[in-house]
């Protein structure tokens, strides 16, 4: 197993900004995800990983060794491709079986790690179709396959669910999870979705033009974000500006936001103005005689089965959105008092708009 | 991206060995076209290349040759009534063509596309035959109805491609609307294939204007065509007078190029 | 089916007129004529006869150019591959302007007739001409080459007019590849010779097996080239049977040549495709 560290890496089209100054790093055994828009540079990352770009500056380190001249058919990584680059004229068996025997596995052999490869991802009774003769969650299982078989170093995974539909992304993702987990390898995976990102990894990299917008834990990721970007980017938010801060010691400042004055945490050092993170899920609508974090008017509401959607407004113009019981009895216009887990608020610097 | 295309498989590839190559088979390719162009403008009195200095006298020498200018004029007539009336048939054919469906439309595909896949030699020795039983031997009017049918498939493949990108949703809305079948032809469809079509003009014109096995077997009495002229001139007189005609040929081909790409784009057109 | 449909199917009448009665009715009309008696006044006679059949069967000169035209054809369909793959290969990585340019390069030779391109490789051959410079400029010949009606002219000069019949449909089956099948496949440490022979290849199969045929089938029947580079020197099946037509006005016999050297070409097409259907199931997308 493999520590992999991405140090600096840069990479240029021409004018474009492809990666800028990109550090990364997974322990070994580790699934590290990169999120992130399309065009922000985590394909591109996930590409110099896997020799097939050259990065114009920076090193990539396996086990502390540089590979950066080490060309793509000689690093020994697996790579699963978003649309899964099975050989088309290949049979399954044959595709699964082709690194070895590039590599002159004896045919015994072979032919064993390629049923075991078969039966990991239960694929039994398939070996002899060709890949346009099974369903994109097969050929999907193929690739997998196909790139476990080879015991790789590294695996890499390049949007590897995107097209499945979602029943079964669902099942495939964690049959990726597990396998990574019980052979123990190391591995990158890139995505646009960020509940798969958090599901899966053991660390998070939101990607934005080129740079890493923050790398941390799915948990640290969610909750105490650097920025309004990697906020937006991991699920839903309220975002509540605030004039002035008050340092109150590490990482505790004392605000003004949405009309009310709060004590909470923070990204460090902060000054000036700032806004206040609320994600959805710590709002709740006040019991009758509670006392209230905020207070406002709630301008919409949309009944969608599990829960009740609503927006309220607040007296300094936000807006807050949050969700209730599906049975709670509101009514567009109606004032509405709002109690926040204080310790789930999060400061962060605030974007020029 | 960029980069891909100096990547195979993720290896550097272009070396400097296959770019020699590469450059030697384009060196093949345009080669004889190349030389004919500079051996047009020669001063000196032989078809030489590298050419002796530069003049137009050949050209002159062109326009006062009676039996190439006369084949150049019948070429050029030739070719365009080619051009009419094939894009109108094969105009029809492709409409007709996109109402079929499953295996009937697969057979006439193929049916259209015939004298493109019958070597134009069987086709010429049959037609030679046929005219002739029929009273067209030796006549402006039996070379026509070889050239218009060597031709059809170009025109017919190029407005058939053009077709298909029309979404059928388009016709019915404008059926939907209220459009008669031909407003709807003349108003929706025929602007948006229109570069198609004017591409299946440029090949069947280039097509006839180089036709030359059914031309010769169907040639009319009296009347020859550009390359039946100039085949006769090589074979009795090698002088530069034919590369200037040549030349005039390889502009025309250059057009039709420079037309096709400007149309629909090169890539797209084959 | 609605009315208007079978209004519009009407449309393709004056096509299948067209194709039908000066292409099916005409080449219909040469199997028969080709079993017609030779004519004394008239270019045919009256009665039918396999005479012509026997005569060519029996005649070992026939065999001779029979078995030349289809080796020939052969020859130049597999230099053409030699020649169109790198081409191909090569195009069908360019974008751009590249891109453009490339395919202007090789589609103004195929829209400018083959006339005019024989006869550049005359000036090119010529004995003074720049090939000749050229090889004797580099030192590897001493006095010019006499290339003019040689069989090895015949043959370049065709490779040459059927290029970008091989060229293009090879490129479209490369396009068609993904980039990341090359890249899957170095990624489990196939060398660049390795992708090349377990995946490039054989998926270019789609296009190689088209093009080959086409090249192969127009190459048979070829007539232009081998009469104005052949001369009288290189006699092939079209050049005969043009002459049986317009030289000595025997139609029977030149049909008679004309549907031997056909079924001759079919035998071959089908074979090489029954040879190579295996390669072509696995690779078709």
């Amino acid at each position: 197993m493999a520590t992999v560290e991405a140090i600096k890496l840069h990479k240029r089209y021409g004018d474009f900004v492809a990666l800028d100054d990109v550090t990364l790093n997974a322990e070994s055994g580790q699934l590290v995800t990169l999120l992130g828009p399309s065009g922000c540079g985590k394909s591109t990352t996930l590409r110099c990983l896997a020799g097939f770009l050259d990065p114009e500056g920076g090193d990539i380190k396996l086990d502390g060794d540089s590979i950066l001249k080490l060309p793509s058919n000689r690093r020994g990584f697996g790579v699963v491709f978003q649309n899964y680059a099975l050989f088309p004229h290949m049979t399954v068996a044959e595709n699964i079986g082709y690194g070895l025997r590039l590599r002159k596995c004896p045919k015994p052999e072979l032919v064993r790690r390629v049923g075991e490869a078969v039966d990991l991802v239960r694929l039994n009774g398939l070996e002899d179709r060709l890949p346009r003769q099974i369903s994109g969650g097969q050929q999907q299982r193929v690739a997998l396959a196909r790139a476990l078989v080879m015991k790789p170093r590294l695996l890499l995974l390049d949007e590897p669910l995107a097209n499945l539909d979602a029943r079964l992304r669902d099942e495939v993702r964690w049959l990726i999870r597990d396998l990574q987990q019980q052979s123990g390898i190391t591995a990158f995976y890139v995505t646009h979705d960020q509940s798969e990102a958090m599901a899966m990894s053991d660390m998070v990299a939101v990607m934005k033009s080129g740079r890493v917008a923050q790398f941390a834990t799915p948990r640290e990721i969610y909750q105490k974000p650097v920025e309004r970007y990697v906020a937006d980017f991991t699920g839903e938010a309220n975002f509540l500006s605030c004039q002035s801060v008050n340092a109150q010691g590490a990482g505790q400042y004392a605000i003004q936001a949405g009309g009310a004055a709060l004590t909470v945490a923070g990204v460090p050092g902060l000054t000036g103005r700032a806004e206040l993170l609320v994600r959805p899920e710590t709002l709740r609508l006040a019991a009758a005689g509670e006392v209230a974090d905020f207070n406002g008017r709630i301008v919409k509401s949309a009944f969608v089965g599990a829960s009740l959607l609503c927006e309220i407004a607040l007296p300094d113009g936000g807006v807050l959105k949050l969700t209730a019981p599906p049975n709670t009895p509101v009514h567009v216009g109606d004032a509405a008092a709002v109690v926040m887990d204080r310790a789930q608020a999060w400061l962060m610097p605030e974007v020029a708009p | 991206m960029s980069a891909a295309s100096a990547t195979f498989g993720g290896q550097r590839t272009i070396g400097l060995g296959f770019s020699l190559l590469i450059i030697a088979l384009y060196v093949f390719l345009l080669m004889p076209l190349l030389t004919i162009v500079g051996a047009s403008f020669t001063s000196g009195m032989m078809i030489e290349f590298p050419p002796q200095g530069f003049s137009l006298k050949w050209y002159h020498e062109f326009l006062s040759r009676k039996d190439l200018v006369d084949g150049l004029l019948m070429s050029l007539r030739v070719a365009a009534i080619t051009a009419i009336v094939t894009t109108t048939i094969a105009m029809m054919a492709a409409l007709a063509g996109q109402a079929m469906a499953g295996r009937m439309a697969g057979w006439f595909q193929l049916g259209m596309t015939l004298p493109l896949l019958v070597p134009e030699l069987l086709t010429a020795v049959g037609l030679l035959f046929f005219l002739y039983k029929i009273g067209l031997g030796k006549t402006v009017l039996g070379l026509q109805f070889g050239h218009i049918l060597m031709a059809f498939p170009y025109a017919y493949v190029s407005i058939t491609a053009a077709l298909r990108q029309v979404p059928s949703s388009l016709e019915e809305a404008s059926s939907s609307m209220g459009a008669s079948s031909w407003q709807t032809f003349r108003l929706v469809i025929l602007p948006l294939v229109m570069p198609g079509v004017a591409m299946g003009a440029i090949f069947a014109f280039i097509n006839s204007f180089d036709l030359y096995t059914i031309s010769l077997l169907l040639k009319p009495i009296g009347g020859n065509t550009l390359p039946l002229a100039l085949f006769d001139f090589l074979t009795y007189e090698f002088k530069p007078t034919a590369a200037a005609a040549a030349t005039l040929s390889i502009l025309l081909s250059l057009c039709g190029v420079v037309l096709v790409q400007r149309l629909v784009g090169l890539q797209r057109a084959f | 089916m609605t009315a208007k449909t079978r209004l519009r199917l009407l449309l393709c009448i004056p096509a299948i007129a067209l194709i039908f009665v000066f292409m099916v009715l005409p080449i219909t009309n040469m199997v028969e004529m080709s079993f017609r008696t030779p004519g004394t006044t008239d270019p045919f006679g009256d009665d039918y006869t396999l005479m012509h059949y026997t005569r060519i069967l029996g005649d070992g000169y026939y065999w001779s150019v029979l078995a030349r035209s289809l080796l020939t054809a052969a020859l130049v369909t597999v230099l053409c591959l030699c020649v169109s793959f790198p081409i191909a290969w090569h195009l069908s990585r360019a974008r751009g302007l590249k891109a453009v340019l490339l395919y202007a390069a090789i589609v103004s030779p195929l829209m400018t007739g083959v006339l005019v391109r024989n006869f550049g490789w005359m000036i090119v051959t010529a004995l003074n001409g720049p090939l000749n410079e050229t090889l004797m400029a580099l030192g590897i010949i001493e006095r010019p080459l006499r290339l003019l009606f040689t069989q090895g002219l015949v043959v370049l000069a065709l490779v040459h007019v059927f290029v970008p019949f091989m060229v293009l449909p090879i490129n479209n089956a490369l396009r068609n590849i993904p980039e990341s099948l090359g890249e899957a496949s170095a990624s489990m440490g196939a060398s660049r010779m390795q992708v090349f022979r377990d995946v490039i290849l054989p998926l270019s199969f789609p296009g190689i097996q088209p093009g080959m045929i086409l090249v192969y089938v127009l190459a048979v029947a070829a007539y232009v080239t081998p009469a104005l580079l052949g001369g009288q020197m290189v006699s092939v099946m079209p050049t005969l049977i043009i002459g049986e037509l317009t030289g000595t006005f025997q139609w029977p016999f030149g049909s008679a040549l004309a549907i031997t050297l056909s079924i001759s070409t079919v035998i071959v097409v089908v074979t090489f495709t029954m040879l190579t259907w295996k390669l072509m199931e696995r690779a078709k997308a």
